[in-house]
């Protein structure tokens, strides 16, 4: 027979609750004190362990408690046997830690000492238990960590592991740790050709397009599988190249040598150039325009007086040498060696096709679900990386689609679409204009200046009537003669510092106030045009005085 | 015992079906004193589940002649007052036939039960000699591959990671008691009133549950026969699935999304309010592919019905999809047979009387027609209120066998030796076949597994339901396509079992009997528990209009046991988990430990088992 049943009250429930919580503190302090004792006085034994076992199954964060334990252990550690023995009794208890709380640090800190402490780890056990946890918390960091450390240990092979990356996703396709574990196991097991500009080989690119693209199809919300997407069609150049290599003179005999990069490179991979006829090898002293460590160009100071014949030649590497010109008949000599490549490589047929198929897909998912971020972004990308140029109208439409959706990254996409003008001019500018000429790009609303070591060659350049506040990128336009920069807002003149053949520099209707401002154009003794009219700082009283004094090679100065 | 039984109750509940189940636990819930009495020695009535040797009985009882000799019983009867007699529940069945398909003994030169790990009593056998046996164990299967592939043509093309066991009658007899055969197998909707009341009555406790792992269909593609398929209805399944196309996927769900909060867009239903549910697809642009999922497998209706029905039906299967797995479906571990028996144990605790294989002879009627109680091996029990499963009720409350002709359900069940469509993990699987390319009717079918309590270890157990009066007509082109005519790739079956059933969910159930009479409908054609709880909660609120039905039953730490004065003791363990505390009260109270270590609340097993087969 069952008792008579009487219900406990709430209040009643509570002051239980109470009661036992308070037991509970006391027990756990009572425990603490012992064990800061047994460790002020080094006592390393077997109660110790038991004691801290316990507090840390009640609080498995307190690292002390942790350190003290493993102090203990090896103190106990004996021949391999019982080590091992003492060991795996650790696992077991970390587990329970584990189970309490499964992301404490301390618990899974602890699990990786035991483990590096074994002399035969239980490897294939502590993979079961990563799947475990994975299980039950896809994103726990803590374990994605030991996982992998699980992994390297017990020699599991990638391709397992790619499988098991596969079973998380279709199990969950939000689950980003997997579609990143992915992401860094595809180049191991499907390594790219190294001449290819993908993060995996050709065929394995082909069937994980298929892959996300059913994921994105089937939840084009989530943003996991966009991500892995477009680390799929993201094409990343391993190797820098050098574009071109040049010499510009400014001012009589006195010159830059100038190297183009295709990546931002560190000052050691600018090669080795000799000036031929000087008898001592006479080394340049390079030097970033931006004075950043990596940069895209590297000009180096060179006086046409120390070198007897009018050629220097250049070694790119012990196979090649290329012969570069600097005779008198050129005044404002550049002769450029190596031609210039603005998209990269050109792709593979078969990359190009399957471009075009995720180009497709995503535009037919575009007409199923308008107005989704991640197709536009990913068709902005798969475009960009097709053919720039013959997209270009849809990039732009769709950059101005995704401003309006996605208003808070509205000056990212303004930025895209600068680079988008810029890439686009760049690469037609290329196509037709002759080496040194003029490059303009004047009413395209630029927020922002990209790729503008392309232009580093560039004699003539003008971005008028355009949104720039920034322009540190110019500091790259080491060969430009004239530049115009008139409609922007731009306030700081520091980037043009460096720019010693510059002799026309035009900003009308700009924010400069001070003379400060202009002060910073001082070094360039080539400057002797300049136009500031319509900036605040042509309404100070003497202007036109003052600015004389701070650059006195100026010659013409427009005020008004 | 018997003398000291009290003989007035508030409710009698004559039936263990699940509505009468319900209805006895509400009742006792709120303090009412319940009796609670089937003629059965078993819990469930026509929602029973049984071992193998007692469906045997229970097919026997219903085939023999349903001539039952009623000895009227004595009663004192005071003046005004009238007996009417019960009927013999059997009425409701007919058509019973169950035939064995596999042999009667295990092969002679075989001894391959000794390698079964379900059967104890040969295990035992096997502990005492294990290296022999087993030694001899492996040499049989091995002689048993050489042999078979000469004699039968199967072995040719057999599933290399698995070998096929052949099953004789007499093994599966022994492990009889591993069987729980439902007589009406059912699932519940993850969001479906059952689940809901389960856990907020807290009888959640009482129960445990599996996961329907995967939703199947009959897909006939152009003029093929048609074969089987999972349907893709989360969206890991519409991930991964390579029955429908990369656009129709996005059509797929991009139709369930809108699906699962159609209610707040009612603008784009105006025009199809009253318009067929298959119209409003098309307008959606789905093609037949999804349309066939859609229809037949997910809102599970037939495409003409009005458009609301089907998206509603849509909503109830979505918003039950992964609260706990991939499909919207629970099953009751061990047979729908647990459900009845979760709801008596709460009757139980709070003081209802059971008394089982106790037959109810009359109702006692006086003359302003109210039940005044009941008549049962002569004694007179009086109550105010008296429920009764119809089936055991008067003809004249519930006529049966009356025209015109009533609705009536075909039931099949199936023992086999591999699943219907085999996969790696064992598989809880729901197909519905529709009326179409030549079915007759709509017939919902279930296979479960060792897994879910059923049956042992690599059998399935398949259940077919479908409206009709003849069971094995009915079933036949079902039958025909999941068991074929023995190919090879098909399941054997290795017993079949069919029956008819008078479904009485529809019928007039009130107006018949006396005001205080309350009549229980059987088992309906539909797939979940809503009829049922609805028809319990009706029942309930006749009788007690001003009660709650079922509130939140107190968990074991909240309750005072009379005996139970020691405070838990602390110990050494720091642990504040409620686990302990609960087995804390076990341990005090002994007599709720079985109880205790079988019940968890439906959430924990749920998530402790998220896929179902962890």
């Amino acid at each position: 027979m069952h008792g008579r049943l009487k219900i406990k009250t709430t209040a009643e429930q509570a002051a239980e609750k109470q009661k036992e919580r308070e037991g509970k503190r006391k027990l756990y302090l009572g425990g603490v004190t012992k064990a800061f004792e047994k460790r002020s006085s080094g006592t390393h034994d077997e109660e110790g362990l038991k004691i801290t076992a316990q507090l840390l199954a009640a609080n498995p964060d307190a690292a002390t408690l942790w350190n003290f334990r493993r102090e203990i252990l090896l103190a106990l550690k004996g021949d391999d046997e019982s080590w091992e023995k003492l060991l795996t009794g650790e696992l077991a208890m970390v587990e329970s830690c584990l189970m309490k709380n499964h992301k404490s640090y301390g618990a899974w800190h602890h699990r990786f000492w035991v483990m590096m402490n074994f002399p035969k780890p239980p490897w294939k056990a502590e993979l079961s238990l990563c799947d475990k946890y994975l299980k039950l918390d896809e994103r726990n960091f803590h374990c994605w960590d030991y996982r992998r450390f699980v992994v390297l240990g017990s020699n599991q092979q990638p391709e397992d592991e790619l499988k098991f990356s596969q079973h998380l996703i279709e199990h969950n396709l939000s689950n980003y740790s997997a579609w990143h574990y992915r992401s860094k196991l595809l180049p191991l097991v499907h390594p790219p050709p190294s001449n290819t500009p993908h993060p995996i080989s050709e065929g394995a690119l082909i069937k994980e397009l298929q892959t996300v693209v059913e994921a994105v199809f089937t939840d084009p919300s989530d943003q996991s599988p966009w991500f892995f997407l477009r680390w799929l069609v993201n094409r990343q150049e391993k190797v820098p190249r050098m574009l071109q290599v040049g010499y510009v003179r400014y001012k009589g005999d006195s010159g830059l040598v100038i190297c183009v990069f295709s990546q931002p490179v560190p000052q050691r991979a600018v090669p080795f150039i000799r000036l031929n006829g000087a008898d001592s090898d006479e080394t340049l002293i390079w030097y970033a325009p931006n004075d950043e460590d990596y940069s895209n160009v590297w000009v180096a100071e060179l006086n046409l007086s120390s070198v007897e014949a009018h050629t220097i030649s250049l070694i790119i590497d012990p196979s090649m040498t290329e012969m570069l010109n600097v005779g008198e008949g050129s005044t404002q000599a550049i002769e450029w060696v190596t031609t210039l490549e603005v998209g990269g490589e050109e792709l593979s047929d078969t990359a190009r096709s399957t471009l075009e198929e995720v180009k497709d897909n995503c535009v037919t998912l575009d007409e199923l679900d308008p107005g989704n971020k991640w197709v536009l972004l990913t068709l902005v990308d798969v475009m960009w990386a097709l053919d720039c140029h013959t997209h270009q109208k849809k990039i732009h439409s769709y950059l101005s689609q995704l401003q309006e959706l996605d208003v808070l990254r509205n000056k990212y996409y303004a930025d895209m679409k600068s680079k988008l003008a810029m890439e686009t001019s760049l690469k037609q500018y290329r196509i037709v204009a002759e080496v040194g000429s003029k490059f303009e790009l004047s009413g395209h609303s630029l927020t922002r200046i990209t790729l503008s070591h392309l232009l580093a060659s560039t004699a003539s350049i003008d971005l008028s009537r355009n949104d720039l506040t920034s322009i540190s990128p110019l500091s790259n336009l080491v060969a430009c003669r004239k530049l115009i920069l008139d409609d922007n807002q731009i306030q700081n003149l520091a980037p043009l510092a460096g720019l010693k053949a510059l002799e026309s520099l035009s900003l009308t209707h700009n924010k400069i106030q001070s003379l400060e401002q202009l002060k910073v154009l001082e070094g360039l003794s080539a400057l002797t045009e300049l136009n500031v009219s319509a900036n605040p700082v042509c309404d100070l009283d003497n202007t036109g005085e003052d600015i004389r004094k701070i650059l006195p090679h100026i010659k013409t100065l427009i005020l008004r | 015992m018997e003398a000291e039984l009290p003989t007035e109750y508030d409710v009698i509940v004559v039936g263990t079906g699940l509505v009468e189940c319900i209805v006895a636990a509400a009742s006792a819930r709120v303090g009412k004193k319940v009796l609670h009495i089937d003629k059965n020695d078993y819990y469930g009535g026509q929602w029973a589940s049984f071992t193998l040797r007692n469906i045997e009985q229970w097919v026997e009882e219903h085939t023999a002649s349903h001539q039952e000799t009623k000895n009227t019983e004595e009663c004192a009867l005071e003046e005004g007052e009238k007996l009417a007699p019960t009927s013999d529940p059997r009425r409701v069945y007919s058509k019973v036939k169950l035939s064995w398909h596999a042999q009667k003994a295990p092969r002679p030169s075989i001894n391959n039960t000794c390698s079964s790990e379900d059967d104890s009593k040969l295990k035992s056998c096997s502990d005492e000699a294990p290296t022999a046996s087993e030694e001899s164990a492996t040499k049989d299967d091995s002689g048993e591959g050489s042999s078979e592939e000469t004699t039968t043509p199967k072995a040719e093309t057999k599933d290399e990671a698995k070998e096929i066991k052949t099953w004789s009658q007499e093994e599966m007899m022994q492990l009889s008691r591993k069987f729980n055969l439902d007589l009406a197998p059912k699932l519940l909707f993850s969001r479906g009133a059952l689940v809901e009341l389960l856990i907020s009555s807290n009888v959640a406790r009482y129960a445990e549950f599996k996961c329907i792992t995967r939703v199947l269909t009959w897909l006939v593609n152009g003029g093929d026969e048609g074969s089987l398929l999972v349907v893709p209805c989360s969206r890991s399944d519409v991930f991964t699935t390579s029955s429908v196309s990369l656009v129709e996927k996005r059509l797929l769900m991009k139709f369930l999304e809108f699906c699962h909060s159609y209610d707040q867009q009612p603008e784009q239903l105006e025009e199809y309010a009253d318009k067929p549910f298959v119209d409003f697809l098309k307008s959606r642009k789905l093609t037949d592919n999804i349309t066939h999922f859609v229809t037949d497998s997910i809102a599970m209706v037939v495409g003409d019905v009005p458009c609301k029905e089907g998206l509603e039906r849509m909503k109830l299967f979505l918003t039950s999809l992964g609260r706990y797995g991939t499909t919207p479906f629970l099953f009751s571990m061990y047979g729908c047979g647990e459900l009845p028996q979760a709801f008596c144990r709460l009757c139980a605790v709070f003081e209802g009387t059971y008394i089982l294989r106790r037959p109810v002879s009359s109702l006692i009627i006086n003359s302003g027609n109210t039940c005044l109680g009941l008549v049962s091996e002569g004694q007179r029990f009086k109550c105010s209120h008296l429920v009764i499963d119809a089936a055991y009720a008067p003809q004249e409350y519930a006529a049966i066998g009356s025209s015109p002709k009533q609705p009536s359900l075909s039931r099949g069940i199936f023992i086999i030796d591999r699943s219907i469509l085999p996969n790696e993990k064992e598989q809880l699987t729901l197909l519905r076949l529709p009326a179409k390319d030549g079915n007759p009717q709509i017939v919902t079918i279930l296979e479960v597994g060792g897994g879910s309590g059923v049956c042992p270890k690599d059998l399935y157990c398949v259940h077919m339901t479908c409206q009709g009066y003849d069971a094995e007509e009915d079933l036949k082109i079902a039958v025909q396509r999941l068991f074929g005519c023995g190919a090879t790739s098909q399941p054997t079956v290795l017993m079949s079992l069919y029956f008819n059933l008078v479904d009485l969910s529809a019928c007039d159930l009130v107006s018949g009997a006396p005001t205080n009479v309350y009549l229980c409908s059987g088992p309906d054609t539909e797939l979940d528990y809503d009829f049922a709880i609805d028809q319990a909660k009706n029942v309930f609120t006749r009788m007690f209009p001003e009660e709650e039905f079922l509130p939140r039953a107190p968990d074991p730490d909240e309750i005072v046991f009379d005996n139970a004065g020691a405070e838990p003791k602390d110990g050494d363990n720091f642990d504040s988990n409620t686990k302990m505390g609960e087995k804390d009260e076990a341990t005090v109270n002994p007599e709720n430990r079985t109880d205790e270590e079988k019940a968890l609340a439906a959430d924990e097993v749920l998530s402790s088992t998220k896929e179902g087969s962890s």
